[in-house]
């Protein structure tokens, strides 16, 4: 799973600065994501990449890195 | 508000595209409304005034009422308008005619069915306001009469 | 062979109907060139649907039954204009067999399905028998009247609980019970009879499977003369409040590829069992397990027509009229592609703080958004007066993105553009539902609203104490 569709992603859904979005930043403390954005980021990420994000895993996903480990998982 | 304003407003509104203007002043009410144009013309709807081919010959249509004091016996119904039972009789009754209470003024067809319009109270024929074989709205004015 | 009505196009088409759907149904017929006739009752002279016409007559008093139900007055206009064909819109006469019956005797051509056909799928459990013969799914139920407790069990027990029982003559929930567990069934099936007995007089009971939390999911269809069935995709109306739609979309979050392909063959074997012509919709309950079972068959065109029309860039208003002229489909289902995303939101002068209380009036100051993928149907205008007597909806608002996600912003962008003063609208709590997490993830049921009502409308609350 491409790192840079990922943070484009991410950057346009929670409109936070490029260089801000590293694999192990935090999306609640770092990116300022609120429950709603996390959900919104979901919806966009699934929207982008064709995977299904079961929502028993959302609470799991805390930094960029857990949703590329998530994303990579399903995708192989 | 003097009369010559009044004059002047009421100039005004009719120049205007307005269909209706009701105005306030004090304890001065005024309520102006045009009447929907009788003729098959269609008033000024943007879209109408589009398209020539829209001003088509179709049954000239009697519209709804006009606001001013006179006495006017109205369609019940909306239908075809006939001034006599049978093309070739004679009219129920004519301007200037005597006529009494519950007598049948004209009739309005219906999808088949004769409707006889009678008089609202004892009346005197002022004027017929519509032809015959005309289509005529609902509360459409047909006759305009006075007390007898 | 098409029948005798030909292929000639319609030269003049009354429109039965007022409000959003009429001012619709005038704009498909004047980009067709054809003129149009409208009707309107004494309440609705300074309406959109009159000052657009060509030709517009006043038909009776404000109350429906005596105008825009009226059906000899509107066939008596048909006649006196020389219409070729009428256009029932939705709602009103729409549905209303004997008046499809009567336009076909006075040789006028009814913009929608036969007489015939109205009868066959009203008819509830005759729609239930149709389904099952061309195996579409139907709701497992008594299939006949459950005449006492000792079958009522049985019936419980072949089709799996949690079950519905209903009385045949039911309605509005009375004579219903809901059972969950087998040892609650005889009581229960007692409790319904003798309410069914008490407000119906009747002690015909049905028993039916309780789907739990379902969706409801739609699908419009086209169908032609010559036999050609082509189904335009599913509508998620599921966000509704005692059955009253307020927002749809498409596609629905809830519809895998493989499923919405299966609900749409069913849609389309459903509608060529009944014989169906013109648009169409086959409404499914779709249960939490992915099972889909029929509900109901809609013989008309429906207000939520638009968002299919949004991702599928067809006009359904003109192919309901070249249908009904003798015209086939303009496009094969192969040619049919759902592109994108589509949501609308219904503007009710309604107020949601108050029980959805109807709130006509004047709005005197009307400003509707615009911009990229936005479309306003209404029958709104600045100074328009809402008249008391018709349903509270005035218009809506229907958005097209390349995402979900995307449309859900689009329409929140739209919601806060909205600007109706002198009316109370529904407006600022669908804004509220766009921004519900439940909502925005997609997973929501027809359980949603009521569910979340209450906090939305304290979170209403608090945002116009803060703006007071």
């Amino acid at each position: 799973m491409k790192f840079d569709l990922v943070r484009d992603v991410i950057v346009e859904t929670l409109n936070c600065d490029l260089s801000d979005v590293t694999e192990d930043a935090r999306l609640r403390e770092d990116l300022h994501a609120d429950s709603l954005a996390a959900v919104e980021l979901c919806m966009a990420l699934e929207e982008a990449t064709g995977v299904t994000i079961e929502d028993e895993r959302l609470p799991q996903m805390l930094t960029v890195g857990d949703i590329l480990q998530y994303l990579k998982e399903h995708t192989e | 508000m003097e009369k010559q304003d009044l004059f002047e407003l009421m100039d005004r509104f009719a120049r205007s595209g307005l269909q209706r203007m009701a105005l306030q002043d004090g304890d001065f009410t005024l309520e102006l409304e045009k009447p929907a144009p009788i003729v098959a013309a269609p008033a000024a709807a943007p879209v109408a005034a589009v398209s020539a081919t829209a001003v088509s010959a179709a049954a000239a249509v009697v519209e709804a009422p006009t606001v001013d004091n006179a006495l006017y016996v109205k369609a019940p119904l909306v239908g075809t308008y006939y001034a006599a039972s049978s093309p070739d009789a004679a009219p129920y009754v004519r301007v200037g005619d005597r006529v009494e209470k519950g007598q049948t003024l004209c009739l309005i067809e219906a999808m088949k069915t004769m409707n006889e319009i009678p008089a609202p109270c004892d009346l005197l024929v002022e004027e017929i306001l519509v032809d015959n074989g005309a289509l005529v709205a609902f509360d459409a004015p047909i006759l305009r009469y006075s007390h007898v | 062979m098409p029948p005798s009505s030909g292929t000639a196009m319609f030269k003049k088409i009354l429109i039965a109907n007022r409000g959003e759907i009429a001012a619709r149904i005038l704009r498909a017929c004047r980009e067709m060139g054809i003129e149009a006739v409208t009707v309107y009752s004494t309440a609705d002279a300074d309406s959109l649907h009159v000052l657009f016409a060509e030709q517009s007559v006043c038909i009776g008093p404000p109350r429906a039954g005596d105008s825009y139900l009226n059906m000899d007055a509107i066939l008596t206009v048909a006649k006196a204009t020389g219409c070729d064909a009428i256009h029932p819109g939705y709602g009103f006469l729409s549905e209303n067999d004997a008046f499809a019956d009567a336009c076909r005797d006075a040789g006028i051509a009814f913009i929608g399905p036969s007489g015939d056909v109205i009868r066959k799928m009203g008819n509830k459990s005759a729609a239930r028998a149709l389904m099952q013969s061309v195996g579409v799914p139907v709701v497992p139920g008594s299939d006949g009247l459950v005449r006492d407790e000792d079958e009522a069990v049985k019936v419980g027990a072949r089709i799996g609980y949690p079950v519905l029982i209903k009385a045949a003559a039911g309605g509005g929930g009375r004579g219903m019970r809901r059972v969950y567990e087998p040892s609650e069934m005889r009581d229960l099936f007692r409790e319904a009879m003798a309410e069914s007995v008490a407000c119906f007089g009747s002690d015909e009971m049905y028993i039916e499977k309780l789907i739990l939390n379902p969706r409801h999911i739609e699908f419009q269809i086209l169908a032609d003369k010559y036999g050609n069935v082509i189904q335009l995709g599913e509508r998620d109306c599921s966000v509704q409040r005692k059955n009253q739609k307020l927002l749809e979309e498409t596609p629905s979050h809830a519809l895998t590829p493989d499923l919405r392909k299966r609900m749409g063959d069913a849609a389309v074997r459903a509608a060529k069992a009944a014989g169906y012509e013109n648009a169409g919709t086959i409404e499914f309950v779709l249960a939490p397990n992915k099972e889909f079972y029929f509900i109901e068959m809609n013989t008309r065109i429906q207000v939520e027509h638009p968002v299919t029309e949004m991702v599928t860039s067809m006009d359904l208003v003109r192919e309901q009229i070249r249908i009904a002229a003798g015209l086939k489909l303009s496009r094969t289902q192969e040619e049919v592609e759902l592109r994108g995303h589509a949501i609308e939101c219904r503007i009710n002068a309604e107020n949601p703080a108050k029980e959805f209380a109807p709130c006509p009036g004047k709005a005197s100051f009307l400003y509707f958004p615009g911009g990229p993928g936005v479309r306003v149907d209404t029958c709104m205008y600045n100074g328009y007066e809402i008249p008391p007597f018709y349903d509270s909806m005035v218009g809506k608002i229907i958005v097209w993105a390349p995402t979900r996600l995307e449309a859900i912003r689009r329409m929140r962008r739209c919601l806060e553009e909205l600007t109706i003063d002198g009316v109370q609208t529904n407006a600022e709590l669908m804004h509220q539902i766009l921004y519900h997490p439940v909502f925005v993830r997609g997973n929501y049921t027809t359980a949603f609203l009521e569910e979340h009502l209450p906090t939305m409308l304290e979170w209403m609350a608090r945002i116009e104490e803060s703006e007071a």
